[in-house]
């Protein structure tokens, strides 16, 4: 009974802390990359953030942040930092603060993501001094600010997916004690991390790769699997004669979609939308389609409801070591994933510029490796999808470049600059 | 005259004739749909052009009946046929005996390579199935199989044999009279070697075959264009291809207007180039080799049938050369076995005998089992085309190829286990064995096609005679009747209640081999009928279903041929009946089991035959391209 009013309590409070963990680091996360003038903003609401995070005391003994005044931001002097701190004295004072201080800063430093920096920051904490020696300690949250301290520190680990590993369990072991909350969770995340470690269908390498050029092969390769005999090709803009950009071209389609192609009316236009986004964990990839109108007529053909299931009347039976008739393929036709009911998509690409220079040498390659038909269908450009006023509703205006402009091109490359 | 003839034995035995008009199977379901058939209008209407079935006497031939097989798919049974048909007269078998000595003196002494060709054509080997105007033997098919026996114990030469003879059989069903008289003399003296060439090393994605042929109505000649593979050549000689080509016809546009048609090229003709050697895993005597077309010229009369029509045609075709492919593979497998026995009575280990070890004497007898039920298949096919005037044997025929090819395969890796290492040795007769029974699996079509054509076709007939019922079946609300029948029903898969009575048509011995029969038929009828309730016309995509379809047919039929030769065989008192019957009894128990456990999978359902765990593996399968599963020590934390 007691244990559950302790639980319930600590979940209220918790609660309430990481919405406001939340709140503040994910902007971190995303400003970190794409906009220099929020982290400022940042760092002016931060110390109401810490205040606010730390229990809301107003009285708070003065740490001088080293953190906020570091010059140089590697892991190393990150490391260094906590180093001295465990050195300065024997009390260790505040090492509370100490530690979400720590924790706040770590994406300043590219450490956010390393497991050895939160055992560091766990180690700072002293041995034995707050295991509980009875029951009654043991249920009432021993030291709870410290408890919640590292309870906050694992929370931050699951947030940013980082795994902690046994010998973690041994040190939270060695300063809590096990029937010390922090290690309870613990417990918790080692169950279900690693469950979810692993369960995405399109895993990406861990880390990812910083080159732009890679990560955009990435996005490409996970669009393409809807068709399992996607081809990416990458080509540089160099290859052709006249090309003003000189950058990099992905480009993904498949057989299927060059057939598509080939059969596609020379008197109906292809567009070219985008640019569309792709996320590789917290890096953003425009792309852009090659598509044209779906074939209304072909896909009225094919509608199933035209078709008397129990009729077994009529089976065909084939000669010569042919896959048996499908039931939708009398014609010999079948629909293509990629024929979709608001389009036909014939090809995907994410070039390194975004520019409209970039894709009509997209097409122009894509003429030159046996598509020679594109050459005979008109080619527009169309930046005002629908796609990206849909994200925007959803996204909120910051980061989604206008949806429609009369210089497209121009007006990304001042608001995107995470492609190129 | 001829009557008495035909039927000796146990037609007489069983006091009935064939003479009276056809009865039909007892099952209300056969309705008659077979007039719809192609097939059987060709056999109809091939009679005025072609040359009567020219045996040494002029036979006449019974009206059709039934089909045997596909009717087990509605759940009837044609009993008469049971009795095992005796389609040589007594007169012309001693005739054939004499004629075959002399192919089976050669053929059973060893010999180099050279000279083979030569020997071959003294032998009158190209000529079995020619009639006897264009100066052949003009066997009919079960005599023709007779005679080509000796020939098929040398696998690699009977291979090239069968694939001439094959294009004889086409010749001689469908042939004009002016295509006859061109070629047959030729084919008969083996002047000219015929042989099929069908297959495509890399057919196209959404087409037949990418050898294609055109018509220019000017010159009235065609033009042909391609590359064919898998082609059985005789090296040195003048050739005869039968070529399959993608034609367009010329009012029609699209793929309504696509068709096939079969063309008879002579090798000497200007553009015809025989390409590279396969090298072949098996048969590796026989030369197998692509051949190449470029703008060969063809006349109108090289067109075999009707231009844009070789579908029709190729059901001739490949009824043909399922046969004479049995054939070989029958040779092999007697071969294997008879090598297999002979090691087993002549190998001691620890003073035991490997013929007393009971897991060899199982696996002798099961190959024994497999090699009878694949002989009588095959003479029992024969026999019904012998016998009746445009039979429709489609199915009887894949089957039993489908059936000869699996048992052949089976028995050559079996023995494997029994010999153990040294059965790989190079050279070791069971090496060559297997090689050669690898090869002819492969050969032609592929065996998981063929099985689908065996499950489509058996649909196909049974969705015409059932159609009614499924549609109220799926219906249920709208056909309250039906339905409370069926609840009524107190057949079910486990016991399913038959009136077929047909171990009166057979040997009292074999009563219970019958019952077996019986019992397989009703259950096949109840599993397709379920699977046409369950899949409506969606049923062919379900092949995994249709598969074990192919399974349960094949394996009544093997009951049914073997059931009815081994009557035949006790009743006039050949030598070792008695043993016949053992062994049909034997392929009828296992053959019950067999269908009593497919029947049952169909029955669970994909949820509970692990069909659909299956299907849902095989997405992953093909997404990561392969075997998806990561080491198992990987560590994940």
């Amino acid at each position: 009974m007691l244990r559950r009013a302790q639980c319930l309590l600590r979940m209220h409070s918790s609660t309430g802390r990481q919405s406001l963990c939340a709140a503040q680091h994910v902007p971190a996360a995303l400003h970190r990359h794409y906009s220099a003038d929020e982290a400022n903003r940042d760092e002016k609401q931060n110390p109401n953030a810490k205040r606010a995070g730390t229990g809301g005391s107003k009285s708070l003994p003065a740490v001088r942040n080293v953190f906020a005044t570091a010059q140089d931001k590697t892991k190393d002097t990150y490391l260094t930092m906590v180093e001295i701190f465990g050195e300065r004295d024997v009390h260790r004072r505040n090492h509370v603060e100490f530690i979400y201080a720590a924790l706040k800063h770590m994406p300043d430093f590219g450490v956010e993501n390393d497991l050895e920096v939160y055992k560091a920051l766990i180690n700072v904490m002293p041995k034995g001094k707050f295991i509980p020696t009875n029951l009654f300690q043991a249920e009432f949250m021993h030291y709870p600010k410290q408890q919640q301290c590292i309870i906050d520190l694992l929370e931050q680990m699951e947030d940013f997916g980082v795994m902690p590993d046994y010998e973690m369990e041994a040190m939270l072991l060695n300063v809590f004690g096990n029937k010390g909350h922090p290690l309870r969770k613990y417990w918790r995340m080692m169950y279900w991390m690693p469950k979810f470690k692993n369960l995405s269908p399109w895993p990406l390498p861990n880390p990812v790769p910083d080159d732009t050029l890679e990560i955009a092969k990435l996005a490409v390769e996970r669009m393409c699997t809807v068709d399992l005999r996607s081809k990416i090709n990458v080509f540089e803009t160099k290859e052709l004669k006249d090309a003003v950009d000189e950058t990099w071209i992905v480009s993904g389609m498949s057989p299927e979609q060059s057939k598509l192609l080939r059969e596609h009316s020379r008197q109906k236009a292809l567009y070219i939308e985008g640019p569309f986004h792709i996320w590789i964990r917290n890096r953003r990839i425009n792309y852009f389609t090659l598509r044209a109108d779906a074939d209304a007529e072909f896909l009225a053909q094919l509608d199933e409801r035209q078709l008397d299931e129990d009729d077994v009347s009529n089976i065909e039976v084939p000669f010569f070591g042919r896959p048996p008739p499908r039931r939708h393929n009398q014609l010999g036709k079948l629909r293509s994933v990629h024929q979709q009911d608001d389009g036909t998509i014939f090809a995907i690409c994410a070039t390194g510029t975004s520019t409209k220079d970039s894709l009509l040498s997209w097409i122009r390659l894509l003429e030159a490796n046996g598509n020679p038909s594109i050459g005979e269908v008109p080619v527009l450009f169309r930046f005002t999808s629908t796609v990206p006023a849909k994200s925007e509703e959803i996204e909120g205006p910051t980061s989604v470049p206008a949806t429609s402009s009369d210089s497209p091109s121009r007006s990304r490359k001042e608001d995107e600059p995470s492609v190129s | 005259m001829i009557r008495s003839q035909v039927f000796s034995g146990v037609a007489r035995l069983l006091k009935y004739s064939r003479g009276t008009p056809l009865i039909r199977g007892k099952s209300s379901k056969a309705t008659t749909t077979s007039s719809l058939d192609p097939q059987q209008r060709d056999g109809g209407s091939e009679k005025p052009g072609g040359v009567e079935e020219a045996a040494e006497q002029p036979q006449q031939q019974l009206p059709a009946r039934e089909p045997l097989v596909k009717n087990f798919f509605v759940g009837a049974v044609d009993k008469e046929l049971l009795a095992y048909p005796e389609v040589i007269a007594r007169e012309d078998m001693a005739q054939l005996q004499n004629a075959l000595l002399p192919l089976k003196n050669y053929f059973s002494e060893p010999k180099g390579t050279e000279e083979t060709a030569q020997n071959l054509k003294q032998l009158g080997l190209y000529g079995l199935n020619v009639p006897t105007d264009y100066d052949g033997r003009g066997y009919g098919w079960s005599a023709s199989l007779m005679a080509s026996e000796p020939d098929s114990t040398a696998t690699s030469v009977g291979l090239g044999l069968q694939a001439h003879r094959v294009v004889v059989d086409l010749l001689r069903e469908v042939g004009t009279p002016q295509q006859q008289q061109r070629y047959l003399l030729a084919l008969g003296t083996g002047q000219l070697i015929a042989t099929e060439a069908i297959y495509e090393y890399t057919p196209p994605e959404d087409d037949y075959f990418s050898t294609q042929a055109t018509f220019t109505p000017e010159s009235r000649s065609w033009v042909l264009n391609g590359e064919k593979a898998y082609v059985v050549c005789a090296p040195g000689e003048r050739q005869l291809f039968l070529v399959l080509a993608q034609t367009q016809q010329p009012n029609v546009s699209g793929t309504l207007g696509r068709g096939t048609t079969i063309f008879l090229v002579d090798s000497q003709q200007a553009g015809v180039r025989l390409g590279e050697q396969h090298a072949t895993f098996g048969c590796r005597e026989t030369q197998m080799r692509r051949v190449h077309f470029d703008n060969v010229q063809l006349s109108e009369e090289q067109v075999v049938g009707l231009p844009h029509d070789g579908n029709r045609y190729s059901e001739q075709l490949v009824r043909a050369s399922r046969l004479r492919s049995s054939l070989v593979g029958l040779s092999l497998a007697k071969r294997l076995l008879n090598e297999l026995t002979q090691y087993s009575v002549d190998t001691t280990q620890c003073g035991v005998h490997i013929k007393d070890l009971e897991l060899t004497r199982v696996h002798l007898s099961r190959a024994m089992c497999s090699v009878y039920a694949m002989e009588s298949m095959l003479y029992l096919t024969a026999g019904l085309l012998d016998e009746f005037q445009g039979q429709d044997v489609t199915l009887e025929s894949a089957i039993t190829k489908y059936y000869t090819l699996k048992q052949l395969y089976a028995i050559a890796s079996q023995n494997l286990g029994v010999v153990g290492p040294k059965s790989l040795h190079s050279g070791q007769a069971s090496e060559l064995g297997l090689r050669d029974a690898a090869q002819l699996y492969t050969q032609g079509e592929s065996i998981d096609t063929l099985s689908m054509f065996i499950a489509l076709t058996g649909l196909q007939h049974a969705g015409q005679a059932m159609n009614s019922g499924v549609r109220k079946s799926r219906n249920p609300l709208f056909h309250p009747g039906h339905i409370f029948g069926k609840f009524l029903e107190t057949s079910g898969i486990e016991n399913p209640k038959t009136k077929m009575h047909l171990s009166e048509h057979v040997h009292p011995t074999l009563e219970a081999a019958a019952q077996c029969i019986e019992q397989s038929v009703a259950r096949l009828q109840m599993s397709v009928e379920l699977m046409f309730t369950r899949h409506g016309n969606a049923v062919v995509e379900r092949q995994s279903e249709m598969q074990r379809l192919a399974e349960i047919s094949t394996t009544i039929y093997a009951m049914w041929a073997s059931v009815a030769r081994a009557s035949r065989s006790y009743c006039i008192g050949l030598p070792l009946a008695d043993h016949e019957l053992l062994t049909a009894s034997a392929v009828c128990s296992q053959g019950r089991d067999t269908v009593l456990t497919l029947c049952k999978e169909i029955f669970g359902g994909n949820f509970v035959n692990n069909d659909n765990n299956l299907v849902r593996l095989s997405n992953q399968l093909t997404k990561s391209k392969g075997y998806f599963a990561v080491h198992p020590l990987t560590f994940n934390f």
